[in-house]
């Protein structure tokens, strides 16, 4: 090693050793990584992991309280039927998408309604890149439009990604070469040991698309084939939202498909903050600690990313718990208004509602 | 091996080696924070994988290029390129280290992060080719090329008259 090594290594050493607070670190990743989990409503099959967020800071003494004596009822009300989720009476027939939304204007006709309306999703992709045991994922939020694809519950994700903006798709990094995509040109990128791909493309101008997963180049070019711009599907949820504040809208919606049933999610952007609501399926809410509409329920507050805090609402629904997620400068008043508000509906995903914000 | 088990052990190693990328203690637990948060949501393939550490790595030196444009861009504070404060030099060993540094913070980034692999991570131009996504020729160039600047620069730095 020569002198200007041994004086590189010195530096990098003096420049890196210090103490690391592990603990803080620790928390600060878990948390953190349980906004991610619960912003891309990457359901875990059994959904256990909606009730793992690790920290429960603080108690909304003026809501949470002994089942019985529940001050939060009052704002609640009790009126709203609170109907059993779909799996309660009816078989689920497994679907690997939503249901089309007829007379739509397909992002061939006009790039510039995809991303508009997140309850729309202006692709779709072939069954033959579909599997059936699959979790299939399908989010619309902020522009992006985006379908995650997890063969088990440990596979590797395969996502098309379409947007107008090309800055909202992930990042491509590494050597690039030339394909074609239905006649169209694209960039391939391959990484590991051409063991990863990402493929970006534009059907038609003004709109980008993206694949990206495991496999060789071939094997994602052939995904990319599989992508069709030439009809719209409707984002759905197995809920409708009933008790929304005035100026509300819908940000982003998911629609999630598995075996042995399909749920989905919404994000409602009242004001200065945003509620996420879910169903996850084949849950169980332990220890309630409240009710809410005479259901057994919890609520807890904590700090989010950065610090600031969130307050999660979850509701015991038999089989299934009836997830909100409050961040931003919430109104805990009006998020529990919007909890005692949400009405499951039964059925098949074809016949479930988009939300709506009013 | 578990989520917990893995921060535990080579947490305070990824902090370390993200100050040394980005140059900024407090930037560099953040982007650790990020990179860690993203690999907790997937943590069951994380572990699945051959190295884990491999992957964290990847991760972080991947994520440190555009996290920082994201992060320059709506900072606007100007933290991240902050130049701080000249330490009080006690001997010209230190004084070196801190010009040395200096340097070492100009290099581009897939410089200065073979030359980090290498110099504090101690990895082999192979191990250092998987982590940047190339290969160990291209890492080899790397860290010729980074040397070849850092030896100009000291020089450049260096009093009419010195030897070193």
């Amino acid at each position: 090693m020569t002198q200007l090594e041994q004086q590189i290594v010195a530096t990098l050493r003096d420049r890196a050793d210090d103490s690391v607070d592990v603990t803080l670190l620790l928390d600060a990743a878990q948390q953190q990584g349980a906004g991610y989990r619960r912003r891309r409503r990457a359901l875990s099959v059994g959904g256990g992991a909606v009730l793992g967020v690790a920290t429960v800071v603080a108690v909304l003494g003026a809501v949470v309280a002994a089942p019985r004596p529940d001050p939060a009822r009052s704002l609640i009300g009790t009126g709203t039927d609170r109907s059993p989720s779909a799996s309660a009476s009816t078989p689920y027939v497994p679907v690997l998408r939503p249901p089309v939304q007829a007379g739509a204007t397909p992002a061939t006709v006009d790039p510039k309604v995809v991303g508009a309306d997140p309850t729309l999703f202006h692709f779709d992709l072939a069954d033959a890149a579909l599997p059936p045991d699959a979790l299939i994922q399908w989010t619309s939020v902020d522009g992006l439009e985006r379908l995650t694809v997890q063969p088990d519950s440990n596979g590797a994700l395969v996502q098309v990604q379409v947007s107008r903006i090309s800055g909202l798709l992930d990042p491509m990094s590494g050597t690039t070469r030339s394909v074609s995509v239905g006649g169209r040109p694209g960039t391939l990128v391959m990484s590991g040991h051409d063991e990863y791909g990402q493929l970006r493309w534009q059907p038609v101008p003004g709109l980008w698309a993206q694949v990206q997963g495991p496999g060789a180049a071939a094997d994602i070019t052939r995904v990319a084939g599989l992508v069709s711009f030439d009809h719209v599907l409707r984002c759905v949820v197995p809920f409708r939202l009933t008790d929304v504040p005035a100026g509300a809208r819908v940000q982003a919606c998911s629609s999630v498909f598995e075996p042995r049933g399909a749920t989905g999610s919404a994000t409602v952007h009242i004001g200065q903050y945003a509620v996420t609501v879910e169903l996850d399926r084949f849950a169980t809410l332990p220890d309630p600690t409240t009710t809410v509409n005479g259901r057994p329920a919890k609520v807890r507050q904590y700090p989010g990313d950065g610090g600031a805090q969130i307050l999660q609402v979850d509701i015991d629904e038999r089989d299934s718990v009836l997830d909100l997620l409050a961040e931003g400068r919430y109104d805990p008043t009006t998020v529990l208004a919007l909890a005692a508000g949400v009405v499951l509906v039964d059925g098949q995903p074809d016949g479930w509602p988009s939300p709506r914000a009013s | 091996m578990t989520f917990e088990e893995y921060v535990r052990g080579r947490g305070p190693a990824l902090v370390r080696l993200a100050v040394l990328l980005v140059g900024h203690r407090q930037l560099a637990e953040d982007l650790v924070q990020e990179v860690l948060a993203r690999a907790y949501v997937r943590w069951e393939r994380v572990v699945r994988a051959d190295h884990p550490d491999l992957y964290l790595r990847r991760m972080l030196v991947n994520a440190h290029v555009s996290w920082w444009r994201r992060k320059s861009s709506h900072e606007a504070v100007g933290l991240p390129e902050r130049e701080e404060a000249a330490p009080i030099m006690v001997d010209s060993e230190v004084a070196e280290r801190d010009a040395l540094w200096r340097v070492i913070r100009t290099l581009p980034r897939r410089q200065r992060a073979a030359v980090v692999l290498r110099y504090y991570e101690d990895l082999d131009d192979l191990a250092i080719a998987e982590v940047l996504d190339c290969s160990p020729v291209t890492v080899r160039t790397h860290v010729m090329r980074a040397l070849a600047t850092l030896r100009e620069r000291l020089a450049e730095q260096r009093p009419v008259g010195s030897t070193r």
